[in-house]
């Protein structure tokens, strides 16, 4: 808690009725009453590995081995290195080669349409072949995306069903287009979905960007 | 919580049972964050929060297999786990600092018994729970008018929107939880 609790009225309106007035107030002191809900740190996005039931190094309990996912947070610093200047495929056309799922040598092509909050942007996705280990790799082509300030990145975000599914890693862009190859260790199919957001500052995202 | 989706939690502890790791994935999207929290804020330290993170949902994809939907919710399930784990966590890192210090005696606590911390804690998770299954267009406002201490303009000023966009995202937000926390409020 921060200690300043917001005003019901400011939150709800004077003029609400009486009985969604009693319902909204007492979620009110519920919310008000409620422990801080922090941001998930980044070396929580992603779930630990558990096949074989096998635990990831942890903190302070493995000297000299990196803490949990680290590996994956240079990944994801490598995902915004290998950003290169591609000419933007175009941004129409969702499905352009085969229907996804397929594996081998099927791809097909997304395209991510600009919210309010980023009216001129356009991307599109560009899902390749899933290697044995069911990682897909995702050819994520930007145009238009402002410039970030150093230490801020681009997120983007798989969602199946409209549901979060995971982050697939931070990236920058350069003026113009931008291409960025990604790796997607999720199932894609017919249900999935795409977001763009912007890390704001540490732990805390601005609105939407771009989706599908 | 209760998810009246095809993949509700119970769904998805049922597979997770059956080693479906994409389950599991999505459990843990789902309850990363309130697990983190309920794990920061009795921890009260970020490194110690997210190694207990980890063993939460180490624990479930090891015990999925025990859940008995017809025992109860499976939120209640998961939260379980959440709590035991993160209190094993706790005591096994005091008796790590208290191994390298004098035998000082207890303190005596005012803190809730058990069963009152267990009733609060759980109402807690379900809170975070619902607020992280907010759209993100209203659980940002939401929590910055309550974890974040802004008033209302304040939102609309860091989110770069109009004042009305911003009141009727968070009275939106707000009938949202208050539906979904219907039978805990």
């Amino acid at each position: 808690m921060t200690g300043k609790i917001p005003d019901i009225d400011e939150l709800i309106g004077a003029e609400t009725d009486p009985q969604e007035r009693e319902r909204l107030t007492r979620l009110h002191r519920t919310l008000a009453g409620t422990e801080p809900f922090p941001e998930l740190p980044s070396s929580l996005k992603r779930p630990p590995v558990v096949d074989g039931v096998r635990r990831l190094p942890l903190a302070g309990r493995a000297p000299g081995l990196p803490r949990a996912w680290r590996g994956q947070r240079q990944r994801r610093a490598a995902f915004a290195a290998a950003a290169a200047s591609v000419a933007l495929a175009g941004a129409g056309g969702a499905y352009l080669a085969t229907a996804p799922g397929g594996t081998g040598g099927d791809s097909w092509r997304v395209a991510m349409h600009a919210t309010p909050a980023a009216p001129d942007a356009a991307a599109t996705l560009l899902v390749g072949s899933r290697d044995h280990a069911g990682n897909w790799a995702v050819t994520l082509s930007v145009r238009d995306l402002p410039r970030l300030p150093a230490g801020s990145y681009y997120e983007m975000l798989l969602t199946r069903r409209g549901r979060l599914v995971g982050s697939c890693g931070t990236f920058r862009v350069d003026t113009g287009t931008t291409v960025v190859h990604l790796n997607v260790p999720y199932k894609l199919n017919e249900s999935s979905g795409w977001l763009i957001r912007r890390e704001v500052s540490p732990g805390r995202f601005g609105p939407l960007l771009l989706r599908t | 919580m209760l998810h009246v989706v095809s993949d509700s939690d119970a769904d998805l502890l049922g597979r997770i049972g059956d080693r479906d790791r994409s389950a599991f994935e999505l459990l843990y999207q789902r309850y990363a964050r309130t697990v983190y929290a309920m794990a920061i804020n009795k921890l009260r330290d970020k490194g110690h929060a997210e190694d207990a993170t980890q063993e939460v949902f180490v624990a479930v994809w090891r015990h999925a297999g025990t859940y008995a939907p017809e025992r109860g919710v499976a939120a209640r399930w998961l939260f379980t786990i959440a709590r035991n784990t993160v209190i094993d966590h706790g005591r096994a890192t005091r008796r790590v600092r208290d191994a390298s210090q004098d035998d000082a005696p207890e303190p005596v606590s005012d803190a809730p018994g058990p069963a009152e911390a267990a009733e609060e804690g759980w109402t807690s998770f379900c809170v975070h729970a619902a607020v992280s299954e907010l759209p993100e267009r209203e659980r940002v406002p939401v929590e910055l008018a309550y974890w974040g201490g802004r008033s209302q303009s304040e939102i609309a000023d860091l989110l770069g929107l109009p004042l009305g966009t911003v009141k009727t995202r968070t009275r939106t937000g707000l009938a949202r939880l208050a539906l979904q926390l219907e039978g805990i409020l």
